[in-house]
């Protein structure tokens, strides 16, 4: 893999710069991640923090609404922003001469949001999250299973016991004095991370940097994270049958899991390819392949840094087959990796990890959020450069170890969808 | 807090060009297009087939699909579980996409691995296993997949659209991948014979992008890739004949929707239209860009809807032309009314310059974004087999991008765009709306179920 350089340095209101110039094709990334996701959300206003994301789009001191997407469309750029429960990231890629504009853009933002808001600009984005709540979670089939993983992995009064979209009764509570609130505390220089990868002079970059964002103070106030601390294991099982609109019997299993920035997540993180990424993959061929029980399977790990992660899997019954027999073959796979992982399978999971972290890092865009990324969560940006080698040194024994700690059945659980008919 | 209240103004932008490529054609018959790109750590290969939906014979709808999702399980050599461990060993995904116009067998892979991973490549498409098991494994999941999507709200609405435009017969009213019927009676020999017959038909190509130093494309597509046959990437033409009626509100009932899922549209234009620019440029202004007339309306003014968006879907023979969204489901007839009233306006008024603008700036700005990745790349000159444009194409159509007016756009519009005909398709809880819908004055409401 090719070494990406870069600098890494501050401005005098905190504003943590990185730069990378990569001249291969005139385009740049503007990146940035503001340290404030949901769960840094007050009391009774889940969805928040998604919910400001938007905002952020609708106009500032010197950008009227709608302004901050037409100027970018118009510079052939990309953008968008997402809110996650650790983070909320903005992101914009342009041809490189635009990078200026990226620039005053996000610091019109970042400085002037507050001249920008109204109570017409909150009404109407708080129609358009709860039109994409509707959308994503209540119209969709299966779609409440990753808010129900939140509530029952999490006790209550976790930072991570609900999820980013948030409820319809707090997002109708949020006021603009809430707007105001969380913008003073959260969205000041020294909380954020700003990243440009690209086609660009370092030089140039930074007095464009300075000039736009050095008249943004600091906000010496911002309160430290939320405490995530529980404990390494739920502690027992937990089971939810779900009636909904689906045709299909389908479940989601949670199990909380080691805190991101641990070896012990990179371990499971291997542990999550060897049993249910790609078609090698031991859920694959057991509940697909041999058994013919399942229609698809899949595993995935949500990485969160305060405290614990949670670790996914998930499985679609073939029409006929009960899903207790998916279900009972399915915990069988997971109990087996205690009993060790083989070289070719270890082999196997490490090329996928290789194309996968190559793909995270091939377009200016991709590089420029794992600046950010690593640099937010870990105050290390050159993370973009070791991430891969230090998924590939996790042995077959951390990753067996691992498995046997976090896929057991007093720290699991087990969300089942079932067609409404048959509730 | 001090801000520069002045907004930057930009240099020009550094020239760019659509990547150099070459065209050979090597001795087996296989047409080869490579595009080099040093230093990227990832490259990808497309094999282009004229095997696209419309080619399956009109009882097998869905055969070209159940024939790429049996490519990966197996070749003569290897079984499931070797070819499994091989090809992710290697960080190499291999799978096959169909489309109305083709199907494409796909490569990614670590630029380190490239040469192992074309012959791989070579192995699943030219000597698949196709076993009985296997097949039959895969018809049911497939029987499986179309009956979930009966429970999801835009795969409904698409299916409803395809059967609104075009007649029972049209290649393009069959669902891409069939439906229950017709992938019920597939099997084993059925994807075997089509995928060969297609193999024989006619000649392909193979797309290679990334940092090919030291790869022997063309001596790995003489000795892997097996013959191929000179005839031309040209089936004949499908049936694509429309449905006839006016304008008419098709409602499918999903009770217990909180949202009603929109597509509003009728038959479009062909890939090959004189004004593919200028119509999809208009598109682009009425649903395409974040500040399209649609998202506008619909979103930032009234806030009925996540997203709303239209284009024309330009295939070989025909095409479609569509606007979609999901809107809540109290205001569902009256975001129908809005989307259709900035859809009517778009065809009687055209768009004018400063609408035009920024979406004409950005297609023209975009290029070098949208061709970032060698993935990207080998997808657009797998695009240009397809539709058979020249080899200059992605630079000449950036200009022509670039000179498109308000009256090339406008007259797009009035040619292409039909108020009158639109079929309202609506996918939600009728008992909730199907009042509403029918005190509009949009057209008769007719229950359909799918």
């Amino acid at each position: 893999m090719p070494e990406f350089a870069f600098s890494d340095e501050r401005l005098d209101n905190g504003l943590r710069l990185i730069l990378s110039e990569d001249h291969t094709a005139p385009v740049a990334a503007v990146n940035l991640w503001y340290d404030v996701g949901s769960r840094h959300e007050p009391e009774g206003r889940t969805g928040f923090a998604h919910l400001f994301e938007h905002l952020m789009f609708e106009g500032s001191r010197n950008v009227k609404k709608g302004e901050h997407f037409a100027l970018v469309e118009a510079a052939g750029g990309t953008l968008n922003a997402t809110t996650w429960c650790d983070r909320t990231n903005y992101f914009d890629t342009a041809p490189s001469n635009h990078i200026e504009l990226l620039l005053w853009l996000e610091a019109d933002r970042m400085g002037g949001l507050l001249d920008g808001i109204s109570q017409e600009t909150l009404d109407n984005q708080r129609d358009v999250v709860k039109n994409e709540r509707r959308q994503r979670f209540d119209n969709a089939p299966y779609g409440t299973w990753s808010e129900k993983l939140h509530w029952t992995v999490f006790p209550p009064g976790h930072p991570y016991h609900h999820a980013t979209i948030g409820s319809m009764e707090h997002l109708d509570a949020a006021s603009l004095d809430d707007v105001r609130a969380f913008f003073r505390r959260y969205y000041a220089p020294n909380n954020a991370v700003l990243t440009i990868v690209g086609d660009f002079e370092s030089d140039q970059a930074r007095s464009w940097v300075e000039k736009y964002f050095g008249g943004i103070p600091r906000n010496d106030d911002i309160p430290p994270p939320p405490d995530g601390t529980v404990e390494p294991v739920i502690g027992q099982e937990i089971r939810e049958t779900v009636p909904d609109k689906v045709q299909l019997e389908k479940f989601f299993v949670g199990y909380r899991a080691p805190a991101y920035g641990t070896a012990d997540l990179d371990a499971l993180i291997m542990a999550i390819i060897v049993a249910g990424q790609g078609r090698g993959a031991r859920l694959h061929r057991s509940l697909v392949l041999d058994k013919q029980l399942a229609k698809d399977v899949d595993a995935n790990p949500w990485p969160f840094v305060g405290g614990a992660s949670v670790a996914i899997a998930t499985a679609t019954a073939r029409k006929g087959v009960p899903v207790a027999d998916v279900e009972a073959a399915f915990h069988d796979v997971m109990a087996g990796l205690a009993d060790g992982i083989t070289d070719e399978e270890m082999a196997r999971a490490r090329g996928m990890v290789e194309r996968y972290e190559l793909m995270q890092l091939q377009a200016v865009s991709d590089r420029a959020d794992a600046f950010s990324e690593y640099a937010t969560l870990f105050d290390d940006p050159a993370m973009v450069n070791r991430r891969l080698d230090m998924l590939l040194a996790v042995d077959a024994d951390h990753v067996r170890k691992v498995a046997a700690d976090v896929f057991t059945n007093t720290n699991r659980v087990v969300l089942t969808y079932v067609p409404q008919e048959a509730s | 807090v001090t801000l520069v209240d002045q907004r930057p103004s930009s240099a020009p932008p550094r020239p760019w060009k659509f990547p150099a490529f070459e065209r050979l054609r090597v001795d087996s018959g296989l047409h080869l297009i490579l595009c080099h790109l040093p230093g990227r750590p990832l490259a990808a290969a497309r094999l282009v087939l004229d095997a696209g939906g419309t080619t399956e014979p009109a009882d097998q709808a869905g055969v070209g699909l159940l024939a790429t999702r049996a490519l990966p399980e197996g070749t003569e050599d290897l079984d499931a579980h070797r070819l499994a461990e091989t090809m992710e060993g290697m960080g190499a995904e291999i799978r096959g996409e169909v489309s109305y116009d083709s199907m494409q067998i796909r490569l990614d892979v670590p630029a380190s691995r490239l040469a192992a991973g074309l012959e791989l490549m070579a192995d699943v498409a030219r000597r698949p296993a196709f076993k009985d098991v296997d097949v039959d494994r895969l018809r049911k999941e497939r029987l499986d997949q179309l009956s979930q999507e009966r429970s999801v709200p835009e795969a409904l609405a698409s299916k409803a659209f395809e059967r609104s435009v075009f007649v029972p017969e049209a290649a393009y009213a069959r669902s891409l991948g069939g439906d229950e019927t017709s992938v019920g009676h597939l099997d084993r020999d059925k994807v075997e014979a089509f995928y060969r017959s297609r193999l024989e038909a006619s000649a392909a190509t193979l797309v290679v992008v990334g940092d090919l130093t030291g790869v022997d494309v063309a001596g790995i597509a003489e000795r892997s890739f097996g013959a191929w046959p000179v005839g031309p990437f040209d089936a004949p033409s499908p049936n694509v004949d429309t449905v006839d009626a006016g304008r008419r509100i098709v409602l499918v009932d999903r009770p217990g929707s909180v949202q009603s899922a929109l597509a509003i549209g009728h038959a479009g234009p062909s890939r090959r239209t004189p004004d593919y620019v200028a119509a999809g440029t208009m598109a682009m202004c009425l649903g395409g860009v974040f500040g399209s007339r649609l998202n506008m309306k619909l979103r930032e003014e009234k806030g009925y809807t996540y997203g709303a968006f239209a284009g024309f879907d330009f295939r070989r023979h025909g095409g479609t032309f569509a606007a979609r969204s999901a809107v809540q489901t109290d205001v569902t007839a009256d975001a129908i009314v809005d989307a259709v009233g900035e859809i009517a306006r778009t065809a009687e008024g055209g768009i004018p310059e400063d609408e035009l603008a920024p979406v004409r700036e950005y297609r023209v700005g975009v290029f070098p974004i949208a061709y970032e990745r060698p993935a990207a790349v080998a997808i657009g000159l797998a695009d240009m087999v397809v539709h058979d444009l020249p080899d200059g194409w992605f630079d000449s159509v950036r200009d022509e991008l670039g000179a498109t007016t308000s009256e090339h756009v406008s007259m797009a519009a009035a040619r292409h765009i039909k108020p009158d005909s639109l079929a309202v398709v609506v996918v939600g809880d009728a008992s909730r709306i199907a009042d509403a819908l029918a005190a509009t004055d949009l057209g008769p409401v007719e229950p359909l179920t799918v």
